[in-house]
């Protein structure tokens, strides 16, 4: 029996069951097309291993009219996006840390791989947005420059925003992988800075709760700390990826008032790049 | 080095002047009343932070240290204009004032009574479950969660996530502390409209670990805005009552026991009784008398109006006389 419709902006169909007192969640694709990177996302789903955090375990797949599905463990929680709103102040380090461990967890060398499939998407990108505005054609200009072969390539979520991380019996649970052009834990913290830094999720909010722009500063700050002083190095490849991720929006955006917070956050960006090149 | 910081900035205008201006209805000024009982004596420095506007048009600062002088020396920082919050005003008044070492800020206009003596990383609460009076614009408060060892987990602006909210007087160890993370939470990128103090403890308590201890006030009174200056005006009313007309037949058990347990609560939170009457004999007003005595119902006078008339007035002025005796 179908319960509730939990779905999310990728276009697949999020639906909870309740089949004889077992709680499942089945995630349906969008479309044909979609098929294969929803079965993507399920082995990567099912393929993943971490000392730190967990995923719902997949129970069953198959298809439905065409369309592929995958059933898997529902843990009934809050996703990290909803509780950093009303979480203790003094716990979100306590979340930042598994998250910090999780990511250097990662891992990853050093690969010509990356200058590579970093130059491709940058090159396709300047052609995509030939001629945007000035802010745009400087970033894509620094990136054009920046030399991506430190970036680890390892394994990555793909797209580890703070809604597809559920917090479950005071665990943390990963959902909704993707595969990406490239696999590196640098990208997903950008992922998460898209939201802790630049406030995405909050665009279209006129008024964002006070309480709720302190705990997410302190969540972008705890968590750069956190990479800081373990990997230094790293920092100015995580401001390039943010930078690159928010780029990667323009593309498909189509209001003007999207397009104007972009292009602040970008110009944001490309100044803690210049800051971080200073040290 | 110890500083207590009041901010007085700003505040709202009630009888034409910044309410920290105005004088409290048992006597003493506002801005006096909100150092009281809070250890004040043991802060090497007191600062007001006033506007230089309100000099001009009010004479400020000659009022606060002709109205201080006799309970401590205190010192006055004119800032030029409104700050973009309470923070800011702190920070600007910590700039200003060259502060060093560790710094209070009592943060509100209002009385409170600290039940120890606080240092270090301090907030003072108000426990509502244990809060007997009313409390103005609740939702405009910052709840504080603690722990049983009175060391505070949380603490948020405008959301009911506990049964203590914030009284008005922080303390911080450091005054470093305080600017530092001010200044992160004035970060543009995150557009936080206006940095409260609270905001400031959330941030040390989030991003430093530092360690803040809630005390405790049993009393408490905001004269913030001018909705909760009226309400504490309303509370400490002098009211006439005529004994005549309010007891029916001049039964005192014509008093119905809602009344009675109303008169009770009010009297004693500062309302202020007078009964008058006319037709009454000295027996029923003895009676009365020890009425209010068994019920705790507080008093101040008893007047024999001498007089069955039933026109009262109230006379404030001498335009009102000559209104009241025109013609007579
Ligand atoms: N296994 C699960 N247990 C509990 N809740 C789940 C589970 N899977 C998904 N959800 C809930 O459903 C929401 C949508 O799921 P998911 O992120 O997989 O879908 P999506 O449509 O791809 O979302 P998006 O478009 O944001 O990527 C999640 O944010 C979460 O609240
Ligand atoms: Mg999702």
């Amino acid at each position: 029996m179908q319960i509730t419709n939990m779905s999310g902006f990728s276009g697949c169909k999020v639906l909870l069951y309740d089949d004889e007192n077992l709680l499942f969640v089945r995630k349906i694709s969008g479309s044909i097309e979609y098929n294969n990177r929803l079965q993507l996302q399920m082995e990567k789903q099912k393929n993943f291993k971490s000392a730190f955090v967990g995923v719902p375990a997949i129970i069953d797949s198959g298809f439905d009219n065409g369309l592929f599905y995958f059933d898997m463990e529902f843990l009934q929680g809050i996703t990290l996006a909803e509780k950093l709103k009303t979480m203790r102040v003094g716990d979100i380090h306590k979340y930042v840390e598994i998250l910090g461990e999780f990511l250097f967890e990662q891992g990853g060398n050093n690969s010509e791989m990356a200058v590579e499939s970093f130059g491709r998407k940058i090159d396709q990108l300047s052609n995509d947005l030939k001629n945007k505005n000035e802010t745009v054609c400087e970033a894509l200009g620094l990136l054009k420059k920046h030399d991506w072969k430190m970036l680890p390539c390892g394994t990555c979520h793909g797209d580890l925003t703070l809604e597809n991380i559920i917090i479950h019996d005071g665990n943390l649970y990963l959902i909704d992988f993707l595969d990406s052009f490239f696999d590196s834990w640098v990208l997903d913290v950008a992922t998460m800075l898209q939201d802790a830094r630049c406030l995405w999720s909050f665009r279209n909010n006129d008024k964002v709760n006070n309480n709720t722009l302190v705990r997410m500063m302190i969540f972008n700050d705890l968590l750069l700390d956190f990479i800081k002083n373990k990997q230094p190095d790293k920092m100015i490849d995580i401001y390039f990826a943010l930078l690159l991720k928010l780029v990667r929006i323009l593309p498909y955006c189509n209001d003007d008032k999207t397009e104007l917070f972009l292009n602040e956050k970008i110009g944001m960006v490309m100044k803690m790049i210049e800051k971080e090149d200073q040290l | 080095m110890k500083t207590l910081i009041v901010l007085c900035a700003g505040g709202t205008i009630v009888n034409d002047k910044p309410i920290y201006l105005n004088t409290h209805p048992d006597g003493g000024l506002i801005a006096k009343k909100a150092i009281e009982n809070i250890y004040q004596e043991t802060y090497d420095r007191v600062i007001y932070t006033i506007l230089d506007r309100e000099c001009y048009e009010y004479d400020a600062d000659v009022i606060l240290s002709n109205e201080l002088r006799a309970t401590r020396e205190i010192e006055i920082v004119r800032l030029e204009e409104l700050t973009k919050g309470p923070a800011d005003t702190v920070y600007k008044t910590i700039k200003a004032a060259n502060i060093e070492g560790s710094i209070a800020i009592r943060d509100s206009l209002g009385s409170m009574e600290l039940t120890e003596r606080l240092e270090g990383n301090f907030i003072v609460g108000l426990n509502l479950l244990t809060y007997n009076d009313s409390i103005q614009r609740i939702k405009s408060k910052g709840f504080i969660v603690a722990n049983e060892q009175n060391i505070v987990l949380d603490f948020m602006e405008k959301r009911f996530c506990s049964d203590i909210i914030s009284a008005g007087l922080y303390g911080f160890k450091k005054g470093d502390d305080f600017i530092e993370s001010y200044l992160r939470l004035s970060d543009p990128a995150y557009n936080i409209p206006r940095v409260s103090v609270g905001h400031v403890m959330e941030h040390l308590i989030g991003y430093k670990d530092r360690k803040f201890k809630l005390g405790y006030t049993q009393v408490f009174e905001d004269w913030g805005d001018q909705i909760a200056w009226y309400e504490m005006q309303r509370k400490r009313a002098t009211v006439f009552i005529d004994l005549d007309s309010m007891l029916a037949n001049k039964k005192i058990d014509a008093l119905s026991e809602k009344t009675i347990k109303k008169m009770r609560i009010v009297s004693q939170n500062g309302m202020r009784f007078v009964f008058y009457y006319a037709g009454m004999t000295q027996d029923s007003i003895a009676e009365f008398r020890r009425f209010l005595v068994d019920n705790d119902i507080e008093y101040i006078a008893f007047i024999d109006r001498k007089s069955q008339s039933k026109e009262k007035y109230f006379v404030n002025s001498e335009e009102d006389f000559d209104k009241i005796t025109l013609g007579l």
